[in-house]
């Protein structure tokens, strides 16, 4: 292929691409902000977790119900203030689904990667047992063109074993609604649901997207393989049914804004997420 | 510091072939600039991670924007459908005031193909990677490559002609 290399390296060679430009030191300064703002939420994180324990742990020894406000806590998707993103299997503690919330009011930001996650883990089943959480956040992985959705990522162990999906939150497209002849289907919202499939991409194998009613679209992306650790995609299984993918992007706990404070407690419940590569 | 300095020497030899492959799958250089930069800087945040596992770090940058591109054609594409022609303008090529010379170039036959395929064909004959290393690029399996490879040449001998049907041989 010899010559198919040449014919478009000349090919390449004739065009007049823009320059390049201060690329690489636009790239070095993004790359630093978004160390320090990482650092600055860990440091922010681990403040409010040791607050969060001292009040919780002064709550037990006085009688003052801090138990009960845990578990309301962690049912009702604020994030739990102890849990962090960890590599070790955690199973899920939720007692019942969240129950639908108003969209949240007042200064609004784009929903973060850790607030994502943080109503995944609330939104799943109890029982189900995830790790390895990843997130980005608005247009951090993909840039101003590409998908500026924020995303979260998380393993499922299941009795067949590991599985990998990714969960998207982004705006839906006001002209992309789809019809029962595409596919679609209402759930018990009454919000569209599709279901895609990609069989020859292990990272996209089933796609399951709900539009809700206040314009947010949730994509759980489930893989029947892992994330690429470096050097392969290791083998997977597909973590949930297509049902149970549905139920948790129609949950109306998701929002494609948030405000500043659920920004925090969810990087407080999550100090140290690692990106998704 | 030394690690940064290590960053921006990688960053600053590989951008331009990065941005290659990146106009290569999009066709538009704006988004390729875009999609290199977001590459680099998500490359400068896992750098000690790269060093300290002695990872090849422009295949982790290939597939860092493999990734972002693959994802932004899968979101983009609910509304978009292949077609098997060319579109009336094509931008940025070097035949753009060439009227006369409708004969079709590489860069356009690519164009043709799906995203995947795309990918396939550039990675395993414009980056000569093995069929094996394709696959787990782009995250099929290796008997997809094989089929989505000769498949995809096929499709760019028929578009190209006999007379340029010795790319492929």
């Amino acid at each position: 292929m010899k010559d198919f290399r040449s014919d478009l390296s000349d090919e390449l060679s004739a065009l007049t691409p823009p320059p390049l430009g201060d690329l690489v030191a636009e790239a070095t300064r993004k790359g630093r902000r978004a160390r320090r703002v990482r650092s600055v939420g860990q440091v922010a994180g681990s403040a409010l977790a040791l607050t969060a324990v001292a009040v919780l742990f002064g709550g037990q020894l006085h009688g003052t119900g801090g138990k009960g406000e845990l578990a309301g806590a962690a049912a009702g998707g604020t994030p739990a203030a102890t849990a962090t993103a960890s590599p070790s299997p955690k199973a899920a503690t939720a007692t019942a689904s969240p129950s639908p919330t108003a969209s949240p009011s007042g200064d609004q930001v784009h929903v973060s990667g850790a607030a994502v996650l943080a109503t995944v883990l609330d939104a799943l089943p109890a029982g189900i047992t995830t790790s390895d959480y990843a997130a980005n956040n608005f247009a951090e992985a993909h840039g101003q063109y590409g998908t500026e959705s924020p995303v979260a990522q998380v393993n499922v162990h299941t009795a067949k074993g590991l599985g990998m999906m990714r969960i998207f939150v982004g705006t839906a497209n006001p002209t992309g609604k789809c019809t029962a002849d595409t596919g679609c289907r209402l759930d018990k919202y009454g919000q569209e649901v599709r279901v895609d499939h990609v069989s020859d991409n292990c990272i996209q194998n089933t796609l399951v997207s709900v539009r809700h009613a206040d314009g947010t679209d949730v994509t759980v992306q489930m893989a029947s393989c892992l994330a690429w650790d470096g050097k392969a995609n290791k083998p997977g299984v597909v973590p949930l049914t297509e049902e149970q993918a549905a139920d948790l992007a129609g949950n109306p706990a998701f929002h494609d804004m948030m405000t500043p404070a659920q920004g925090a407690a969810a990087a407080a419940r999550f100090p140290s997420l690692p990106q998704i590569y | 510091m030394r690690r940064e300095e290590e960053f921006t020497a990688f960053a600053e030899a590989g951008a331009v072939r990065l941005r290659q492959i990146a106009y290569l799958m999009c066709r538009d250089w704006h988004l390729a600039q875009d999609l290199t930069q977001t590459t680099l800087t998500k490359m400068y945040l896992a750098w000690p991670r790269i060093t300290r596992r002695d990872l090849d770090p422009f295949g982790y940058a290939r597939k860092v924007l493999l990734n972002s591109l693959l994802d932004h054609k899968r979101l983009r594409s609910s509304g978009e459908v292949a077609v098997d022609r060319i579109p009336d303008r094509i931008p940025d090529t070097v035949h753009e005031s060439v009227s006369a010379d409708i004969r079709l170039t590489l860069v356009d036959a690519l164009a043709l193909l799906s995203p995947r395929d795309r990918a396939i064909v550039l990675l395993r004959y414009w980056e000569d990677h093995s069929i094996e290393a394709t696959a787990e690029m782009v995250g099929v399996s290796i008997s997809v490559v094989k089929t989505q490879s000769l498949r995809a040449l096929n499709t760019l001998r028929a578009h190209l002609g006999e007379d340029r049907a010795e790319l492929f041989a």
